[in-house]
């Protein structure tokens, strides 16, 4: 009892030394339950993206041995500062094991207090972060629940650090004797050696992570190759910031503008400390690669789904008719068709006959080889095998009604158009008809394409017959292929898009065989905005962590060098050195790390960059534009944001700092 | 005259009470170039505050000090670290070298804070490297370093700038009597080659090296002592008297 209440006094007496721990102990225990909870999250599976798995056990792997990192840094920092203090209780006589178990009983009770006061925290801040979310976004899709593993998890991540720091303080008490835990404060590190072998390896694992990571290719190793990638630019990163910054700062202590103030003193003491600066640098370089990363890719999920969706829906209204009885019936009529639409008109009092009415014989999935002349005889049942190409018919007449410029062909010639690969033979025997490639056809507008997924090509026919008689030829040889629709499509505005689609499909039950459909544009944006939104949640949430895991360690390194420099600084003030150089002196050296973490991580980024579209292409979305202007956003958003923090945490710096005369 | 101190007095307010403490009453006394002035007192005396306001890290209630003819105490804020690194060494208790520069970084220090040319630093400290017997230290780092060794190096860092005065605040507390003795012989040396020192101290020892001792308490000066062609214990017991009659002890 004696010692517990000996350790609490401890606490208490000293709050403000053991602060600075607490906090990051409660921060990292915040941003591993946020991440914990999304992870956890049954309503995950909805959302049903394999990505945002990836991202999510990505972050995990890498929260877990930095949360524990930071906090053995943070302790390291508390058990020099306090060394003097169990230095002097070995000197009054409380026995070794005495002290270390009033340190271990310390540690308890603030792991206690981290869980407690980081469940609250996190519990309110996460659920905070949704209600601000949905309150942006309106609908929700996604939707946050705690599960008792969302508790378990960062409470089991916590002690684990801790038995850890228990581990550290027993050695440290036990391996030291009274007198040089009197004096451990005023040690210092020893001037660091080049290491031009540490560089060699540094650079040689960021070039293999690089190159991993630029020659990805999509398929079942992606996972696997993505974290690769990511581990080797990790280790590549500490390794540089060791070898680089260090020959750097060699290299300018033998220039010959050493011996001036700012540079003297700054190099010195970036030397003298570099071994801590590597951490903290490499750190912060890979928090803020990872926010960036997890942004960009959000975003662009998010911008392009909606692209995608426009490409897909070129008018705000298709009514589509199908015959969904016997084959043998056939398509459904133009006469058939027209009836319908006069009925609705009828019902709505909205005029139709703006729309474009024509037959789209669907999308079929085949085996298309390489080389001149292509045969194909086999519908392929699934489109995610490789080699297969999903291929669309469409004759010119439907092309040129929808507002598309082409040449006239012959009744066997066919032009071919490719949204993804590169398909481009002489000839092709479609199910025994033989067809000649006329050539490729730049743009397609206003047709309806289709998933991007794989390759994806259209052949257009020289008329409507020729499409139909190509149709006819592949049903007859093959199964799985889809039913022809007969197809209006429009533009309206909202309310009439609403009526027209309410009075369609309501005919539906009476006219079966036939079977009536809609797509409508103003639904189907309502749905993704709620489903993507989901997705948004956690890239925010995400980058958050990883902005506020950076933010932390950059406020812990401020303190610590504030307390370490506290005393040189005031040394060079009694020898000379004015409040204004003082000042400067600090800035020079807050901008070099101020600047070093976000241009590697940017460069990193730009290593990422073609697996990260690489990643967001399996979802069909593949705009190069719109991919550099997110990126350029975020990273801009990011260095302000980076910013912010620096200014905010280098005051508290230079509060610690400065002393006035 | 080199310095002079004129009706210096120095009140300390607390922030939050009205309360008030007087270290300095009205202190006079004047140094001449080529000086070597101890000032003793006991803990409380004023003596540091005497010494803080010498090396203008503190200001005066009231009272002038001049040095050289320039009042110290009208100096403005932006000017006084300019002027410190001009014109005044500091040795100090605790040496007050930078962990973060190795020993002959530390002596080039206020050098380079004046922008002298590397080509001067090195040349000062050709001379004064031996005559310190710091010379195989210059590449070490201060941790690896003695005491004695340590307040050596902060001499050396004193006497760069060839400064007008040098300002020693109880430079042999932190050493054992071998290295004091060895360092207050030093002070000697340094100040026979005319460099003007003032120091602060309570040990007569200390006090019995320098060429004149004043006698401080409850922030005035009672007293005077003159060493003349004294040997340093001769000087060391005459302190002593002075201190139980002058100063009275209990």
């Amino acid at each position: 009892m004696f010692y517990l209440k000996l350790a609490q006094r401890n606490i208490r007496q000293s709050f403000k030394i053991f602060a600075p721990f607490l906090l990051a102990t409660v921060m990292m225990f915040v941003l591993n339950f946020i991440l914990a909870s999304i992870t956890f999250s049954p309503e995950l599976d909805k959302l049903d993206i394999k990505s945002v798995a990836v991202v999510l056990i990505i972050g995990q792997i890498i929260l877990i041995p930095f949360s524990i990192g930071i906090e053995i840094y943070a302790y390291r920092f508390l058990l020099k500062k306090r060394s003097r203090e169990f230095g002097l209780y070995d000197i009054l006589g409380l026995g070794k094991n005495q002290i270390t178990l009033v340190a271990l009983l310390e540690l308890l009770l603030i792991w206690f207090v981290t869980v407690v006061l980081g469940t609250i925290v996190g519990v309110i801040l996460s659920k905070f972060l949704f209600l601000v979310f949905i309150a942006l976004i309106g609908g929700n899709y996604f939707n946050l629940t705690f599960l008792s593993w969302s508790f378990v998890m960062p409470t089991l991540i916590a002690l684990t650090s801790f038995v850890i720091l228990a581990f550290i303080s027993t050695w440290a008490l036990r391996h030291n004797s009274s007198l040089t835990l009197l004096r451990a404060e005023s040690h210092g590190e020893r001037e660091p050696k080049s290491r031009s072998f540490l560089a060699l390896i540094g650079i040689l694992l960021l070039g293999v992570g690089y190159y991993l990571a630029i020659t990805i290719k999509v398929g079942t190793f992606i996972v696997v190759t993505f974290a690769g990638a990511v581990l080797l630019v990790i280790v590549g990163t500490y390794l540089f910031y060791v070898a680089f910054t260090i020959w750097y700062l060699k290299q300018q202590k033998r220039g010959r503008r050493y011996y001036q103030p700012e540079k003297f003193i700054t190099i010195n003491s970036l030397l003298y400390r570099m071994k801590q600066n590597v951490i903290g640098l490499g750190n912060i370089t890979i928090l803020v690669t990872m926010a960036i990363v997890t942004l960009v890719t959000t975003v662009m999920l998010q911008a392009g789904l909606k692209q995608n969706m426009m490409a897909n829906m070129p008018f705000t209204t298709e009514l589509i008719a199908m015959n969904t009885g016997e084959t043998s019936i056939g398509n459904v009529t133009e006469e058939q068709f027209d009836r319908l639409l006069s009925l609705t008109e009828k019902q709505t009092q909205v005029d139709l006959k703006k729309g474009i009415q024509y037959v789209d014989y669907g999308t079929t999935s085949v085996k298309l080889t390489h080389g001149k002349h292509v045969t194909v005889k086999h519908i392929m049942s699934s489109d995610s095998q490789s080699g297969v190409t999903n291929v669309q018919l469409v004759s010119r007449d439907t092309l040129i009604k929808l507002g598309n410029k082409l040449p006239k062909l012959a009744p066997n010639d066919i032009f071919i158009h490719n949204y993804a690969g590169e398909f481009n033979p002489k000839t092709i025997n479609w199910f025994g008809q033989l067809l000649r490639i006329k050539g490729q056809t730049a743009h397609v507008k206003n047709y309806a394409t289709q998933s991007l997924v794989g390759n994806s090509t259209m052949i257009v026919t020289a008329n409507d017959t020729q499409t139909k008689r190509l149709y006819q030829r592949m049903t007859f040889d093959a199964d799985g292929y889809s039913i022809a629709q007969r197809k209006l499509v429009i533009d309206l505005s909202k309310n009439d898009n609403q009526n027209v689609v309410k009075a369609f499909k309501s005919m539906n039950d009476n006219t079966a065989p036939v079977s009536l459909l809609v797509s409508d544009r103003f639904a189907l944006l309502k749905e993704g905005q709620a489903y993507s939104g989901g997705f948004l949640f956690i890239g925010f949430t995400l980058g958050l962590t990883f902005i506020i895991g950076a933010a932390l360690i950059i406020y812990y390194k401020q303190i610590a060098e504030g307390e370490q420099d506290k005393e040189a600084f005031r040394i060079l003030q009694e020898v000379g050195l004015s409040e204004k150089e003082v000042s400067q002196t600090i800035n020079s050296q807050i901008r070099l790390l101020f600047f070093m973490p976000i241009v590697v991580a940017v460069i990193h980024f730009a290593g990422a960059y073609i697996m990260i579209s690489k990643i967001i292409n399996v979802f069909g979305i593949n705009n190069e534009t719109l991919m550099l202007s997110v990126s350029g956003g975020v990273i801009l958003l990011i260095v302000v944001m980076y910013y912010l923090i620096y200014k905010v945490t280098s005051h508290s710096y230079v509060k610690i700092v400065q002393r006035h005369v | 005259m080199l310095l002079e101190v004129n009706h210096l007095a120095k009140v300390f307010k607390t922030r939050f009470s009205k309360e008030t403490t007087t270290a300095l009453r009205d202190i006079d006394f004047s140094i001449e170039t080529g000086e070597y002035i101890a000032i003793m007192g006991e803990s409380g005396s004023g003596k540091t505050t005497l010494l803080n306001i010498l090396a203008t890290l503190e200001r005066p209630t009231n009272g002038i000090v001049s040095l050289n003819g320039t009042n110290i105490t009208r100096i403005k804020a932006n000017d006084l670290a300019k002027f410190r690194r001009e014109h005044l060494g500091f040795v100090f208790q605790d040496f007050n070298l930078l962990d973060t520069l190795n020993v002959r970084d530390n002596i080039y220090l206020p050098l380079v804070l004046n922008r002298k040319p590397v080509q001067i630093m090195q040349e000062r400290l050709h001379t004064l490297a031996p005559l310190l017997h710091i010379s195989e230290l210059l590449n070490k780092q201060p941790f690896e370093l003695s005491g004695g060794q340590k307040q050596r190096v902060a001499i050396a860092r004193a006497l760069m700038t060839q400064p007008d005065l040098i300002l020693g605040d109880e430079p042999t507390a932190a050493l054992d009597s071998k290295n004091s003795d060895r360092l207050l012989t030093l002070f000697e040396q340094i100040n026979d080659e005319g460099q003007t020192i003032l120091m602060v101290t309570h040990s007569s020892v200390v006090a019995s090296h320098a060429k004149r001792v004043l006698f401080i308490k409850d922030g005035m000066i009672y007293h005077q002592l003159y060493r003349a062609e004294r040997s340093t214990s001769e000087f060391n017991k005459e302190i002593n008297l002075a201190m139980s009659s002058v100063l009275g002890g209990n």
